[in-house]
């Protein structure tokens, strides 16, 4: 299996994250950069003192919890005809779900409790005056993405090898994460599953990291020479950059990470996953010739340097050749969206 | 029965809904539920007036169509729509769709979607405009639906304030409605609710203040001046008999 680990960064003494290691675009473990956090201080004295904690910090606001029989084993996943998923989610009380792990820490099979990526602010109002890190964006004229900042809560859980949209500084407060990473280059050898229905959005890899069907897929054994492995012990962080794909599983009874997604992207472009199903409508099943011959226009157009398709032109004359502001973005959006309704 | 189902544009892709007013349509009705977000449309057209659930003494508002409660004095199957007026209601206006909430991915946002009753007598696949465009996308006319029904969910989310508002400031008062025909006939219509012209005119700086910034103050001018529509009721009932 994969035998590359991620690099660590060892001694960070910074409060605040380095712009450098978020533009390396590299991932890269970075030990104890929220040891000094409450929940993280919490979790070392006890699984129950943590739970406490998050207890006390919650306004009672019901989640979203998945529920995964014993059977799963963490792994939330498809049922065997791939059209549904193995468990269960259900509208509950957080603290409803820290007291049901609580009851299965002295069980030898618990069933698998996930409370996926929920927006602290929301449920935990003040948690973040005692446990936040600041993650430096860039100036910009157009508004950006904005930071999206998670709690994610659990026992021993799978999040099955997926990508995220968004850079990412994933902060294990509580219990121990491995997170098995690939590059994006990687996806036709992880054997992406269907778009929906997903657990959270993302296609994941069909294949069972634990125990790979070489037979069913067998490039699978390409990827794992170019995957990596981050060991995460509380109070540690990863910076993962956006499209990695990753494979995240928790592996004590508790386990906490709070996550920072955040994309310096303007907030007009929206999700380029809407090109994506956009070409998938009208472009994958072009004649040959012509999906070839597209596939130059976009290089051309969209994967090059977005310049040269008018620096040659006069300023006047590039249109949504040149650069697109808010305005211009909203114009695109409106013909579009006229083009589309037919 | 209805038989409400989501609404999309594969399963109802060939779906068309008739547009027009009449009877067969159960449109024959002497008053239909309407919304503040319409008063100043509909006080162009009909009278206003609010009425009061008794179980749970709260108002809602009305416009009066005709002086009985079978009676739709807009209702003529002589011109095309069905229906002599400028302004239909939203609640009628909408006719077999219904507003629906669904769950988002996450499960804590629901958003608005659009339901359709697929047994209403208006609905077939043969008569009226259609939903959907020959590639499934949004018909003019599911676009126009889609702004009366969103015209009612916005009307629904602002009328319990307005009334509590009307009720803070004692502008709501009991009126009787006498009607007397040419043909001698006299109606007397009960129950109804109306703005007091006077309490309004009386309001304070700091109280009408209040009234406007949510945008209630021109609603309650609006229902004042819709009284003025029941002579137009009158003056129908008057040249049908």
């Amino acid at each position: 299996m994969i035998t590359a680990t991620t690099a660590v960064i060892t001694n960070y003494s910074n409060q605040a994250l380095d712009e450098s290691i978020l533009s390396s675009k590299e991932p890269v473990v970075i030990k104890g950069l929220v040891k000094h956090w409450k929940l993280a201080e919490q979790g070392c004295q006890s699984d129950n003192s943590a739970i406490d904690y998050l207890k006390s910090h919650y306004n009672g606001r019901p989640s979203v919890a998945c529920i995964g029989a014993p059977e799963i084993q963490g792994r939330f996943f498809y049922n065997e005809e791939r059209t549904q998923l193995n468990y269960d989610s259900r509208q509950m009380r957080i603290d409803e779900v820290l007291d049901l792990i609580q009851a299965g820490f002295n069980e030898k099979n618990p069933a698998s409790y996930y409370i996926a990526s929920n927006v602290i602010d929301t449920h935990f109002p003040d948690f973040r005056r005692e446990n936040d890190i600041v993650i430096p964006r860039p100036e910009s004229a157009v508004p950006l993405e904005d930071l999206r900042i998670s709690i994610w809560i659990g026992n021993r859980t799978t999040a099955c090898c997926h990508y995220d949209a968004s850079d990412n500084v994933a902060c294990c407060v509580v219990g121990k994460r491995r997170f098995t990473l690939f590059p994006p280059d990687q996806i036709a050898n992880l054997y992406p599953g269907p778009l929906s229905p997903t657990p959270g959005g993302q296609a994941l890899s069909m294949v069972d990291f634990a125990n790979p069907d070489f037979v069913q897929y067998p490039r699978f054994a390409e990827a794992i020479k170019h995957g990596q492995i981050a060991e995460l012990e509380a109070g540690d962080a990863l910076y993962l950059p956006s499209m990695w794909w990753h494979q995240v599983e928790s592996l004590n009874r508790f386990n906490v990470l709070v996550n920072y997604w955040w994309s310096n992207s303007a907030k007009h472009m929206g999700p380029a996953m809407n090109v994506l199903y956009h070409a998938l409508l009208s472009l994958r099943d072009k004649p040959e010739h012509e999906k070839q011959a597209w596939k130059h226009i976009f290089d051309y157009y969209i994967f090059g340097d977005a310049g040269q398709a008018s620096e040659y032109l006069p300023e006047q004359a590039r249109g949504y050749l040149g650069d697109i502001d808010t305005a211009k973005s909203k114009m695109l959006r409106a013909m579009l969206l006229n083009k589309l309704n037919r | 029965m209805a038989n409400n189902v989501l609404l999309n544009n594969i399963s109802h892709q060939n779906l068309k809904v008739i547009a027009r007013y009449g009877a067969e349509f159960g449109n024959n009705v002497g008053s239909v539920l309407v919304f503040p977000t319409e008063f100043v449309e509909l006080q162009k057209e009909y009278p206003i007036l609010f009425r009061r659930n008794l179980e749970t003494q709260k108002y809602h508002a009305i416009a009066l169509l005709g002086l009985s409660q079978n009676e739709n004095l807009f209702l003529n199957p002589n011109i095309e729509s069905g229906w002599e007026a400028n302004y239909i209601p939203a609640i009628v206006a909408k006719g077999p769709f219904l507003i629906g909430f669904q769950s988002q991915d996450s499960g804590n946002n629901k958003a608005p979607v659009i339901h359709v009753d697929v047994d209403h007598p208006k609905v077939s696949e043969q008569d009226g405009y259609p939903l959907f465009l020959e590639y499934g996308g949004n018909s003019p006319y599911l676009a126009h639906i889609a702004k009366i029904l969103n015209l009612i969910h916005q009307g629904m989310a602002v009328q319990d304030g307005m009334f509590d508002l009307f009720s803070e400031l004692d502008l709501i008062e009991p009126i009787d409605i006498d009607i007397d025909l040419n043909n001698g006939e006299k109606h007397t219509l009960i129950g109804n609710y109306t703005i007091n012209e006077e309490k309004l005119a009386a309001l304070n700086g700091h109280q009408l203040e209040t009234l406007n910034k949510p945008g209630f103050l021109p609603l309650a001018y609006a229902v004042i001046t819709s009284i003025t529509n029941i002579r137009k009721l009158t003056e129908i009932k008057n040249s049908k008999k």
